[in-house]
């Protein structure tokens, strides 16, 4: 199931928050963990069973490193670790890369059959989450979690199972085992989540739209290919933050502080910058669980950077499994090296303007190479961008009837709405009537037009659903 | 206070978000839909069916989605929203439409979606129709009617992309020679055009048909002549239906009246008229004009037998474009026909034959000739030798029984375990005398299918009346079928007796169905529906 549908939003979530509220405090958990359980089933019903499978397992490895820590039988434990990580490590590789491997052993000249195992939903992301639990029990930070249910409902709990935000399991280990939900907790939640399907219902899908349709021509204009690949860059961002933001939202209805994932990440000026407001869920992970293990940055400057240079191809492969992704990953690991060791200092000094287009130009060819599976089709899209007519019919067409958008989707990306939003509350003063009117009339106005672009039905991709 | 402040308000703004959902909810699983949606003119989704196999396949979830989509509450109102956000965001199509200036609404046709190959052979295949209709003596013209997108491409929005009609046109021009009748000259003025519909406006068809009776060196009525009335001001057609938007404008509808005491008939029923004033008050108010579109359509009576077409029959192949154009004519010909291929099924070749046509003209808007499939059904079949005398059936001309097809989906629609067994072939003379009894000439019915289940009284029979007259003959030919297994069951079974009480005899074009069982209804309701039935 996908929050941006009539099926999430006028059915299960009336239906699960009822329940919720009528539901005695003690069965809370498991009344969450079975309704993400179906969540997850509606749109995958293959491969709920490695769902399930891939709980009970780093339950029952949770359960064992606890018993063998406090027995002193360190190497059991140890090997326990071992067991998991390598048992969650390989059924993401079993399902996601096998066939990649395959069908490249195969170019190389053997002719081995592939898989055509379909990806399950979301198994990037609970592998994950579900290895940050036994990493951290058997490092000692959280306690060993006996009650399955409590347990179930970290792994599955339907806000983040399936698009993020990475969430490790010392974030939400005190709510599990008791929450009170205040009502401003809720209220924000609710606006979160609202915001949240605004930017992946109305902006994200609409830059999306535009992006296929250059995307889909033989030939394009200069200008267009450029427009295009702004499009793309737009629509990821809102997509995706747009979803970490109903997820957040809809973990604070529940009572469950989920972290950030996204903070203004196009506003930043440097690469470097980018990545610590970019899905920073996952850096955080790769940070704690691969760099810092690998030695960080205290260590031979060769060392880090081949430290670095580890994370960021898990990271670009973590994408996807395809050599643009691998190639994207290590693209900002000769950007990133390249800032620490090289050119980190002067970028410091230099003015924002161009600090920030440096990042911006950066990363817009950094969306081309990650938008084309295909690496001709990257080529042709950069050949694009240089050589070839600047201008066209179409161009014009485009370009003024995506201007507004444009617009906002610039203004969208960086922290102006929310202070304008701030300081028009602020204007209000004292007078409740006049703030209760701004917030609530905005938010249904976002949710209705929200709900009325659902309706037409014509364009609702997820793009992180391949993870 | 500012905490508690604060509480009030997030008080609000949580009841009101569990109220809209709740709201929505409640709505969505209990209030009345709708099967059809006449602002959309689209039938709308149907409640899926929760079936193992649905629910596996995820097709369940899909249509799911799609079933709560169409029937959402205040649906019309909420497009409405989408459609006036996206235009003021600056977006100048929604919907398959260009919203241009002035008002004006035209479809957004592109190169990408009109293949160059398709529109040769299209125009190749009307260039061998008119041909083999000099041969046989038969006048012809071709008019393709230029869309709004080109004649007035100054109202296009800056850049906006349309396929090359202009020279697929003037291939048409050189391909077709005499016949080709160029409408681009003609159809100058914006008033020829509807702001809101694919259609040319009365007036613009009127134009058209000053220029076609110059062609046939007949003298066209003057407008003078006719009661011109503007039977409707807030007009929204086609092209509204795709864009959906409170801002687009509304056109007005004129028709020019003229007294005449016409016979009209289409499908074989018989009109009242030429004009429907019921359907102004529906969303396609163009359907004024005749009511619709139908495989065949007739009309005689309008012309003066001393008049000079008294004994000239014309006929039309057609979209919907001509239904404006037809009331001009009425005056000028003895009979006038009109095929519309999207429906009647049969040879053009032969139709013409058999009813002694005696000029043609072939009719199209540019953009319905180049998205429309069945025009290269007018370069088939043209070297067949037809028979004017004969009679001609599905059976006759060798192709493959089509009641064998109906039979069977009606079949599986009733989900019973019956045994089909088809009659197109060489044992139909037979075993309809055995069946029917041999009150009607078999020739008559040139095809059928029946199905039944053995014991039970349960059936489903399917006729195919060559001539639409003998229809009613046929029904009571049926009904006494009924009244026989009545008699028969009452003796040995009387238990299936009320099933055979509430059998259906219905016909549909030329298809008469005689149906038994648990859901006789539902199969009546469907068979009449079948729109393809009404030209086969």
């Amino acid at each position: 199931m996908v929050f941006s549908s009539i099926t999430f939003l006028f059915l299960y979530l009336p239906f699960v928050l009822i329940l919720y509220l009528i539901c005695p405090k003690r069965l809370r958990n498991l009344l969450l963990l079975l309704a993400s359980v179906f969540f997850y089933a509606w749109g995958e019903r293959v491969y709920v069973w490695i769902l399930v499978f891939s709980t009970v397992f780093d339950y029952v490895n949770g359960i064992l490193i606890g018993r063998f820590q406090s027995r002193g039988r360190a190497k059991a434990a140890k090997a326990v670790l071992l067991i998991s990580v390598v048992g969650n490590l390989g059924i993401l590789c079993l399902f996601k890369y096998s066939d990649f491997l395959l069908s490249n052993l195969n170019r190389a000249g053997l002719s081995l059959p592939t898989l055509g195992l379909a990806l399950p939903i979301g198994i990037s992301f609970y592998t994950f989450q579900t290895m940050s639990y036994t990493i951290d029990v058997y490092r000692g930070e959280v306690a060993v979690q006996k009650n399955i249910v409590a347990f179930g409902t970290y792994v599955t709990m339907f806000p983040q199972l399936i698009a993020g935000p990475i969430v490790r399991y010392k974030t939400v280990e005190q709510e599990l085992s008791g929450r009170c939900v205040s009502i401003t907790d809720c209220a924000e939640g609710v606006q979160r989540f609202i915001v949240g399907l605004g930017k992946k219902v109305l902006l994200a899908n609409a830059a999306g739209a535009v992006w296929e349709e250059i995307a889909g021509m033989t030939g394009r204009t200069v200008a267009l290919a450029w427009l295009g690949a702004l499009m793309f860059m737009f629509q990821i961002y809102f997509d995706f933050s747009g979803y970490s933001d109903m997820a957040i939202g809809l973990g604070r209805i529940f009572g469950f502080h989920f972290p950030e994932n996204f903070r203004y990440p196009y506003t930043a000026r440097s690469i470097t910058d980018f990545w610590r407001r970019w899905h920073i869920t996952l850096s955080t992970w790769f940070r704690e669980y691969v760099y810092i293990p690998l030695g960080g940055n205290r260590c031979s400057k060769a060392k880090q950077l081949r430290n670095l240079f580890v994370v960021w191809a898990l990271t670009g492969v973590w994408h996807g499994a395809a050599w643009n992704f691998l190639l994207w990953g290590l693209y900002f690991f000769v950007l990133l090296a390249g800032e620490k060791f090289v050119y980190g200092k002067r970028l410091e000094k230099a003015p924002a303007p161009i600090a920030r287009l440096y990042t911006l130009l950066l990363l817009l060819f950094g969306w081309v190479l990650f938008a084309n599976e295909e690496l001709a089709l990257v080529g042709n899209y950069l050949k694009n961008m240089f050589c070839g007519s600047l201008w066209s019919g179409t161009t014009t067409y485009l370009l003024l009837t995506n201007l507004l958008l444009l617009v906002l989707l610039i203004l969208g990306s960086t922290e102006l709405p929310k202070r304008v939003g701030e300081a028009l509350l602020r204007l209000c003063g004292g007078a409740q009537l006049p703030r209760i009117l701004l917030r609530n009339l905005f938010l249904a106005a976002v949710l209705l037009l929200s709900v009325a672009a659902l309706l037409r039905g014509s364009y609702n991709p997820f793009l992180y659903f391949r993870f | 206070m500012e905490k508690d402040r604060k509480k009030t308000e997030a008080w609000i703004t949580t009841l009101l978000f569990f109220a809209v959902l709740l709201l929505g909810a409640g709505l969505l699983l209990f209030a009345p839909g709708q099967d059809y949606s006449e602002l959309e003119r689209r039938y709308l989704a149907e409640k899926p069916e929760l079936t193992w196999k649905n629910v596996k396949s995820g097709a369940y979830m899909e249509d799911l989605e799609k079933y709560l989509c169409d029937r959402f509450p205040a649906r019309n109102a909420l497009i409405a929203a989408d459609s006036m956000h996206l235009q003021l965001l600056g977006k100048r199509d929604i919907g398959g439409a260009y919203i241009g200036k002035d008002g004006y609404l035209m479809t957004k046709l592109t190169d990408e979606e009109v293949s160059a190959a398709d529109i040769s052979e299209k125009l190749e295949a009307v260039k061998a129709f008119t041909e083999m209709l000099s041969a046989e003596g038969v006048g012809s013209t071709v008019m393709l009617v230029p869309s709004s997108s080109l004649q007035l491409r100054d109202y296009l929005p800056a850049g906006a992309e349309v396929y090359r009609q202009d020279d697929y046109l003037t291939q048409a021009a050189e391909l077709l020679g005499e016949s080709f009748l160029d409408l681009r000259d003609v159809l100058t003025e914006p008033e020829y055009y509807y702001r809101t519909d694919h259609h040319w406006t009365t007036d613009g068809a009127y134009e058209a048909y000053e220029a076609y009776m110059e062609r046939l060196s007949l003298l066209p009525e003057r407008k003078r002549r006719y009661e011109e009335e503007t039977v409707t001001e807030s007009f929204r057609g086609t092209l509204y239906a795709k864009v959906l938007s409170p801002f687009c404008a509304k056109d007005a509808i004129a028709a020019y009246h003229k007294t005449e005491t016409l016979t009209v008939t289409a499908d074989g029923s018989e009109l009242p008229g030429l004009y429907f004033e019921e359907k102004l008050s529906e969303s396609d108010a163009y359907a004024y004009f005749l009511g619709g579109n139908y495989g065949e359509f007739r009309v005689s009576g309008g012309c003066d037998a001393e008049a000079e077409g008294a004994d000239r029959r014309l006929l039309i192949v057609k979209d919907s474009q001509a239904n404006c154009f037809l009331p001009f004519l009425t005056g000028s010909f003895g009979e006038i026909h009109m095929l519309d291929l999207r429906y009647y099924q049969g040879s053009v070749k032969e139709y013409l034959l058999v009813n002694r046509i005696t000029d043609v003209l072939v009719l199209y808007g540019m953009d319905g000739f180049a998205e429309d499939g069945n025009v290269v059904r007018l370069g088939q079949g043209l070297s067949e030798e037809i028979d004017p005398g004969k009679r001609y059936s599905p059976r006759h001309r060798g192709e493959e029984p089509f009641a064998k097809e109906l039979a069977e989906e009606l079949r599986q629609l009733a989900g019973e375990d019956y045994a089909l067994t088809s009659y197109g072939e060489q044992t139909y003379t037979e075993n309809f005398r055995n069946l029917y009894g041999t009150e009607l000439d078999p020739d008559l019915i040139s095809d059928g299918a029946i199905a039944y289940a053995n014991g039970k009284a349960d059936e489903i029979s399917l006729l195919y009346v060559y001539d639409a007259d003998a229809v009613p003959a046929v029904k009571r030919l049926l009904e006494q079928r009924v009244e026989r297994r009545v008699r028969d069951f009452s003796g040995y079974m009387p238990e299936e007796v009320p099933k055979l009480e509430n059998a259906q005899v219905v016909a549909n074009g030329h298809y008469v169905l005689l149906v038994v069982g648990d859901h006789a209804e539902e199969i009546a309701e469907f068979f009449l529906s079948y729109r393809k039935l009404r030209s086969l």
